[in-house]
């Protein structure tokens, strides 16, 4: 089941197409990555799962629940942080999520128990105000993850947090996740994103450019192996008469591009029959940052 | 979790209750009619001695008092309403609001309920005061003459009668902060609509402007007016018409 379906969503501003026919399919139990440049329509995606933006034509569905029809019954299993965090300056950390204790009535024990998960139990007699950059990220992630939601909603989370920080809440998402729930979020530090996210969905100019697992993102663009063999002359020459691309040698090391797994069986078998030693192989694939600037640059033709 | 409207109410009132600006309006009138008695048991004092005074309630306390709440009361109200407001500007926090499991109307409903509930306290604490004052002047100098008027039916209906002018104005002030994010404009507006009322406040039109009613106050206790007229029944319009006309500005507020 998903816990985020959207039917062809899309969105305008007057005659502008901020979204357009956006499929969104987010999986239960998953941690979707939701990347695109600046203005590619992120942040309106998420203000619109969240019913900040009106969806008049009713085709985003929550865990199975249209968000149009049942806003209420949405928001109780839904934790979100847009942007920037949402807090009260004039109440104290304690008190702000006091304030959502008598909404989500969950009781003092889970504000201890956030308060430690986010780290901000020594903070929170503080006002929210006097707070640093990154303890206000904190105390807002706090806030969203407060009432146990099975969805958490976030965008650009990790903004304002020191490299520890990053750390931290990588593995509170992990650790949410392996407890059941799903997690959408959007980040600008793809470098993160790739550790934790297990599907990935990238928006360009309103439009979906690719949505699915990581590992099929992966697969989609070429890698290059490196062999140390004997004889890299004699290596080369196989390979290139094999018909493989990109073949070249660097000092003691052959190079060679290969599209998939089957390219790189083929590539072992033929070195294996002509009876080439092959004492080592490292395997280069393209990082998320590569893949999403190849991607964005072949959409925009 | 419930979305119901006393859970919507309570959270509310979490939240708005450690606004230093609902202080003001609850506090600061009380105290202004004990600085009042002050200042005429010193001006007693330095006088050399009281003498009586025809119906002191209207002449000596009420004047007084009424003459600063007038210029006073309606600011207060709307610089709380707005403090009430300012707290979801703040960081976007319509971005919480909107996102919790109660309904827009409920939130909202809670809101204002809040808010006149908020200035009916604030009317009881000065109303009360008022009594007190009067008492305590009448134990202090028996001269005045405190006890031997029954006034409390006027200074009542004066009481009542400015808490639905307050009502009206807090409600005409919410629609001004929900519409504009910026302070000047929701305190200028009451500010303007404040001095305007007091130049219209002969005019017969000036039953339709809610501000005249704080004016108008000072002339009931004064003519001992105890009677509704057009004016209160105007307010009690304007709460209702301005109250719905906020809620249409505070769904809209969901459009970010």
């Amino acid at each position: 089941m998903e816990s985020i379906l959207t039917q062809q969503l899309s969105f305008k501003i007057g005659a502008k197409t901020i979204l357009d026919n956006i499929s969104l399919q987010v999986p239960d139990r998953s941690i979707y990555g939701y990347l695109g440049r600046n203005g590619a329509g992120k942040s309106t995606t998420i203000k619109l799962l969240l019913g900040l933006l009106e969806d008049q034509a009713d085709t985003i569905f929550i865990q199975g629940n249209s968000l149009k029809a049942h806003p209420t019954g949405v928001y109780a299993n839904v934790g979100n942080l847009i942007e920037s965090p949402c807090y009260y300056t004039k109440l104290t950390v304690f008190e702000n999520l006091k304030y959502l204790d008598i909404i989500h009535k969950k009781g003092n024990k889970r504000i201890d128990e956030v308060l430690e998960m986010v780290d901000l139990h020594r903070e929170r007699k503080k006002k929210a105000s006097a707070l640093s950059m990154g303890m206000k990220q904190r105390l807002g992630i706090a806030m969203a993850i407060f009432h146990d939601p099975q969805l958490l909603i976030l965008d650009e989370p990790l903004n304002g947090l020191d490299p520890q920080g990053i750390v931290e809440m990588r593995n509170l998402f992990c650790h949410l996740n392996e407890q059941g729930k799903t997690i959408f979020l959007s980040s600008h530090i793809l470098s993160e994103l790739e550790k934790i996210a297990t599907h990935i969905g990238i928006i360009e100019g309103g439009k979906m450019i690719f949505q699915g697992t990581k590992r099929e993102l992966l697969g989609q663009v070429d890698r290059e192996v490196y062999l140390r063999t004997a004889s890299p002359e004699a290596t080369a020459s196989v390979l290139r008469n094999s018909g493989f691309s990109g073949v070249k040698i660097e000092g003691e090391n052959v190079a060679v591009t290969i599209g998939d797994d089957m390219q790189f069986g083929l590539m072992i078998k033929s070195l294996v029959e002509k009876q080439i030693d092959i004492y080592g192989l490292e395997s280069r694939s393209a990082d998320l940052e590569q893949i999403f600037i190849n991607l964005i640059a072949r959409a925009n033709g | 979790m419930a979305n119901t409207f006393y859970t919507a109410f309570l959270s509310e009132k979490y939240k708005l209750l450690r606004n230093r600006e609902i202080f003001g309006v609850l506090i600061a009138p009380m105290l202004l009619i004990f600085a009042i008695s002050a200042y005429i048991i010193y001006d007693i004092v330095n006088s050399g001695g009281a003498s009586a005074i025809p119906n002191p309630w209207k002449v000596l306390l009420g004047r007084y008092v009424f003459q600063f709440f007038y210029l006073l009361y309606p600011i207060l109200v709307a610089l709380f309403v707005y403090a009430c407001c300012d707290v979801e500007y703040k960081n976007n926090n319509y971005k919480i609001l909107f996102t919790v499991p109660i309904s827009k109307s409920n939130i909202f409903f809670s809101k204002a309920t809040f808010i006149l509930l908020t200035l009916l306290f604030s009317i009881l604490f000065a109303y009360a005061a008022f009594l007190i004052s009067g008492y305590l002047l009448s134990l202090i100098y028996p001269v005045l003459g405190f006890q031997n008027y029954d006034y409390r039916q006027v200074i009542f209906y004066t009481f009542l009668k400015l808490f639905i002018t307050l009502s009206a104005i807090g409600m005409i002030q919410l629609a001004l902060s929900l519409l504009f994010r910026s302070f000047i404009y929701p305190i200028g507006v009451g500010m303007f609509m404040l001095v305007f009322s007091v130049l219209v406040a002969q005019k017969r039109f000036s039953d339709f402007i809610p501000y005249t009613g704080a004016y108008n106050a000072v002339m009931n206790i004064l003519s001992e007016n105890d009677s509704f007229a057009r004016l209160d029944y105007c307010d009690m319009v304007m709460v209702v018409v301005f109250l719905l006309i906020s809620f249409y500005l505070f769904k809209r507020k969901g459009q970010f």
